[in-house]
């Protein structure tokens, strides 16, 4: 992404213009959105850029580049949550890596325990406040689906979370 | 607790992750820090999916999800024929031999072994352990809020989460309540940390005493 904004910078085309606008005003929400995903920092600013990468050949022909992008980091860190499984054969999810407070701590702890979708709709409903038919269309399923998974999801946290 | 409770705690809990997110690529501009966490605007529908929709009746696809599945029951079919045609040994009851082949990892230890002078602190809990990029994680209770470390030769395997005693022996599963003589103190354990506070170090020492089943 480095490479493309030095790209982007020299030549005054108007699109390529757009590309740097766009990216600066997306990327902290982009990058948080990743890191409540995946509990990870690190792993939050790799998936971002590469999410940027990824949309920077096509944003002329995006009607809703923004969309996009967060779907395509939605799919990303689903991506890295398989690909985790498979190379380590993880049976929970990664570890917190920053001191949070203990609620949070135990909150976050549990919800990246969660299955990938339970996770995602939990995520993206209290933290990113979409509603039902956009978390629907980013995880590829029907609104019922995602009713299911988030009260799954609650039901989960409820139980493990201590009053 | 209230549907209201875990979804306000859980909207706060994110919001105190995402506080901490790093931001700092150059080419950002600095953001005020006492301004609260943008909203994620809503996400209209996008291109992507519709592009993602069109590979599920790929033919292609679908005949590469086939294929898959038949392989998948291949050898579930092939297991449970050798699970049922197996040796059928072990007594009920007890420590049982752990299952031959199966990758298992060592724990972090400070090398007590048996006849070794011991702390007589009691420590105990449900077992846990997860895989972490430094290794082997293992603990007792419902969070790791220390790094725990094991005698002589414990390691640690997965699918199911079992303990492995330094004779080989399934010492206790997942959730299986356990106790060790040991003792806790603070210590410089980063690297061999799970998650928690990682300046405080216990050390479980002695033979395991199981105190009940998941």
């Amino acid at each position: 992404v480095d490479k493309i904004l030095d790209e982007a910078s020299k030549p005054k085309d108007d699109g390529a213009q757009s590309f740097v606008e766009f990216y600066r005003t997306e990327y902290p929400g982009t990058v948080r959105l990743a890191h409540a995903l995946t509990g990870s920092a690190e792993a939050a600013e790799d998936l971002a850029q590469e999410a940027f990468a990824r949309i920077h050949l096509r944003i002329e022909g995006l009607e809703s580049p923004g969309g996009y992008l967060r779907t395509t980091v939605v799919n990303l860190c689903h991506d890295r949550e398989r690909r985790r499984r498979r190379e380590r054969r993880f049976d929970t999810a990664p570890l917190l890596e920053l001191p949070l407070s203990l609620g949070a701590s135990e909150m976050i702890d549990v919800l990246l325990r969660l299955p990938y979708r339970q996770r995602a709709v939990l995520v993206l409903r209290y933290w990113g406040d979409w509603s039902e038919a956009e978390i629907a269309e980013a995880l590829g399923c029907r609104s019922g689906t995602v009713k299911t998974l988030a009260s799954r999801g609650l039901a989960r946290l409820r139980k493990e979370i201590t009053p | 607790m209230t549907p209201v409770d875990i979804e306000t705690r859980l909207r706060a809990s994110l919001q105190e992750l995402t506080s901490t997110t790093p931001l700092a690529h150059p080419d950002l501009p600095r953001e005020d820090p006492s301004a609260s966490t943008p909203r994620v605007s809503q996400p209209p529908l996008a291109k992507g999916f519709a592009r993602r929709q069109d590979a599920a009746h790929d033919p292609r696809r679908r005949m590469r999800v086939v294929v898959g599945a038949l392989i998948v029951l291949v050898v579930v079919v092939g297991l449970g024929v050798a699970l049922a045609a197996g040796p059928r040994s072990g007594a009920p009851g007890g420590s049982r031999p752990a299952s031959v082949g199966a990758k298992s990892f060592a724990l972090p230890s400070d090398g007590w072994r048996p006849n070794d002078s011991e702390m007589l602190a009691l420590i105990g809990g449900p077992f846990h352990a997860v895989m972490t990029p430094q290794g082997a994680c293992a603990w007792l209770g419902s969070a790791p809020h220390a790094t725990y470390l094991w005698p002589a030769g414990y390691r640690v395997r997965f699918h199911p989460t079992e303990l492995i005693g330094p004779g080989g022996d399934v010492v206790a599963t997942e959730g299986q309540k356990i106790s060790f003589a040991g003792g806790g103190g603070p210590g410089q354990t980063t690297r061999l940390s799970c998650a928690g506070r990682q300046e405080q170090v216990f050390l479980l020492e002695g033979l395991p005493q199981l105190s009940g089943t998941p």
